[in-house]
């Protein structure tokens, strides 16, 4: 009979265990990484079954040919903006229902409802929402602001606030939720200490709460900010990318599919790739100093 | 000082539950107050109202002579130590101790020189920079109370303050409880489910059960006057002896039948006067029994169902008509479970109460 020894026992439950994840990241993640970086350095057009090697001639164009290309960048600074406004305003939603006011689960479900429904459905909502005499139009009249309706999605102005809008009506309650989850963490007769020793409610928040979810809103800060690198269903859905509303990912689909330039749009995507693990990088340096201090 | 704290006609409910029912105390400055009772009899709940963490109570509450019935509980003057201690995990000892000063606009100088008088008292001089999570439960204790020493209040509040710790280091806190208090001649008010904290402790104890006061008085009326069978059996251990009888008169004295028993009590084990035939519990302290035969007392003989020597004495329960009988000999003694025994009984601090109210009779 097949005996082994515990520690031989062990190795195998270990490698068993490891077997399926560790392929599973080869085939779906290491392998089509390696192939995208390879795709980078190649004219593929992503049809023909030639690629010709090119070298670092796609990235060469990115940076320094056609500048264009880089452009869409920029709109992920209003999604980030965007988002750290809806940091600030989950936070403060979650301290509020963590009082448990009656009928706070009511209110907990209905911010967290947008994030719940599907993206197209969201996108289309708010499409007419957003449209000239459409449901915002309408409301605000309705309420004595007519004087103050734009051309929300057409101006190209404002679209973009309008986009983050939408955005921030989606992920407030995913924050929301989150930011909650750590609020529960904090036992409430810490409060009731500070209540005693007449820290005010702003003072509470400042020397209880914030330092017990400081880790996790910058875990979300992180999330997010990678997250506006990455913008791509809210914004495709309402404009398509028109009024200058194109984001990094749709400008590299685009590239991929319409112009069919896959090299170049692979290329595109490595450097997308690069922004992203700098930005965990420096915030990880930025949150280790944090914590330990 | 005048004032202290005075608790007049309070009742509290939580929705239909009526967790206190017409509580009355007037505790004089510099007095030590312990709520006891049984997990659930609203002790919290009294603490609570008293700091103004919980509100909506009918009657009033008075602290330095001042009523705070309406008034928010930084307004009250108070300080509290919690169970759990609530010290702030991510502060230093120094800034949990510092923390109401700091929120109070004190100098700097006026936070370095109070926190270290604190910290010279509970000596945590060693600790200042350390947090919460890295000291022991003992030392958390005392940041806790020095957090409340700090500010220099009118009242002091404790909820279970000693529970989550050891024995020994309880009683070690315990003593230094006391300390505090001589050395602070603070008012304080204390909760605790635990009888040998409140005797120790308190100059004036307030037993509380379901919600009501059962009895108020010093822990000597305590233990020695009980008003009922429930303060008579809540404080001491072990357990007063009760005995199911029934009572006859008898010249000077009342003779308590137990079964084929008849025990002589004398008349002040009863308030009043008790009619021939009625029944009752007869309640005597452990310390009112002692193995063997006495001169001049009453004896009877019983089977032994547990010796427990424990060094300095030995706790033996024997079994009376199927009722069990504690009693605490000195030394090391050892009885072997079955003999029988004769004891001898001492009914100088016996009781009698209703066998059905409880009351004293
Ligand atoms: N906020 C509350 N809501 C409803 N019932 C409560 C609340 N706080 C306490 N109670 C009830 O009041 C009673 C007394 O509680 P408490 O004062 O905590 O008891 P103790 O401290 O003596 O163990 C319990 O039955 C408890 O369930
Ligand atoms: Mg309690």
């Amino acid at each position: 009979m097949f005996t082994a020894t515990a520690q031989t026992q062990r190795r195998l439950v270990i490698i068993g265990f490891l077997v399926v994840p560790l392929m599973l990241l080869t085939v779906f993640s290491l392998y089509p990484f390696a192939q995208l970086v390879w795709f980078s350095l190649t004219d593929w057009d992503g049809i023909s079954p030639e690629k010709t090697f090119v070298g670092l001639a796609n990235y060469e164009r990115i940076f320094f040919e056609d500048q264009e290309l880089l452009r869409p960048l920029i709109n992920s600074l209003y999604y980030f903006i965007g988002s750290l406004m809806q940091l600030a305003l989950a936070t403060y939603f979650a301290v509020i229902l963590n009082r448990g006011l009656p009928g706070s689960n009511v209110y907990r479900m209905l911010l967290f409802m947008p994030f719940v429904l599907n993206s197209v459905a969201v996108s289309i909502i708010f499409r007419d929402f957003l449209q000239i005499e459409g449901g915002l139009d309408a409301l605000m009249v309705m309420i004595g602001l007519g004087a103050f309706t734009r051309e929300w999605v057409q101006d190209p102005e404002i679209v973009k606030w309008s986009l983050v809008f939408a955005s921030v009506w989606r992920y407030l309650g995913f924050q929301l939720l989150i930011t909650y989850g750590a609020l529960q963490a904090v036992p409430q007769d810490q409060y009731e200490a500070a209540r005693i020793e007449g820290a005010s409610e702003w003072q509470q928040f400042r020397f209880i709460t914030f330092p017990t979810i400081a880790p996790i809103l910058g875990l979300q800060i992180i999330l997010s900010t990678v997250g506006s690198l990455e913008v791509f269903d809210v914004p495709f859905l309402i404009t398509g990318g028109a009024n200058g509303t194109k984001t990094f990912i749709m400008a590299t689909l685009q590239e991929a599919f319409e112009f069919r330039r896959v090299g170049l749009a692979a290329a595109m995507a490595v450097i997308l790739l690069c922004f992203v693990m700098l930005v965990m990088v420096i915030q990880r340096a930025v949150f280790d100093r944090g914590g330990t201090k | 000082m005048s004032g202290g704290l005075q608790i007049q006609n309070v009742t509290k409910s939580f929705g239909a539950l009526t967790v206190l029912r017409d509580i009355s105390i007037d505790l004089a400055p510099g007095e030590f107050l312990v709520l006891l009772g049984e997990s659930g009899c609203g002790k919290s709940t009294l603490l609570r109202l008293i700091s103004g963490l919980e509100e909506d109570h009918d009657g009033s509450i008075l602290i330095g002579g001042k009523n705070v019935t309406h008034l928010d509980p930084k307004d009250r003057n108070i300080a509290m130590v919690f169970q759990s201690y609530a010290l702030y995990p991510h502060m230093s000892v120094f800034d949990n101790i510092a923390f109401g000063l700091r929120i109070r606009r004190m100098s700097k100088a006026e936070i370095k020189a109070e926190v270290g008088r604190v910290a010279d008292v509970l000596k945590l001089g060693d600790y200042l920079q350390r947090k919460p999570g890295q000291l022991s439960g003992g030392q958390r204790q005392r940041v806790a109370i020095g957090r409340a020493m700090v500010r220099d209040p009118q009242l002091f509040l404790f909820d279970e303050p000693l529970s989550n710790l050891d024995a020994k280091l309880r009683g070690e806190m315990r003593t230094e409880i006391k300390r505090i208090h001589h050395a602070l001649n603070a008012t304080i008010a204390y909760v605790t489910h635990d009888q040998v904290e409140a005797m120790t402790l308190a100059d004036k104890i307030v037993l509380l059960n379901g919600g009501e006061i059962e009895q108020l008085g010093t822990p000597e009326e305590l233990y020695m006057q009980p008003d009922t069978l429930f303060a008579a059996r809540f404080i001491g251990t072990p357990e007063i002896n009760t005995l199911a009888c029934t009572i006859t008169r008898d010249g000077d004295g009342y003779m308590a039948k137990i079964g084929e028993v008849t025990l002589p009590v004398p008349t002040h084990a009863a308030r009043g006067a008790i009619a021939d035939g009625t029944k009752a519990i007869l309640a005597v302290r452990p310390e009112g029994l002692s193995v063997g035969v006495g001169e001049g007392f009453v004896t009877t003989d019983h089977s032994v169902e547990l010796c427990e020597p424990m060094g300095s004495e030995t706790y033996v329960v024997l079994n009376f008509n199927g009722e069990p009988v504690r009693l605490r000999a000195a030394g090391l003694v050892k009885l072997a479970a079955g003999s029988t025994q004769s004891i001898t009984w001492d009914f100088k601090g016996a009781h009698l109460f209703h066998p059905n109210t409880g009351q004293h009779l």
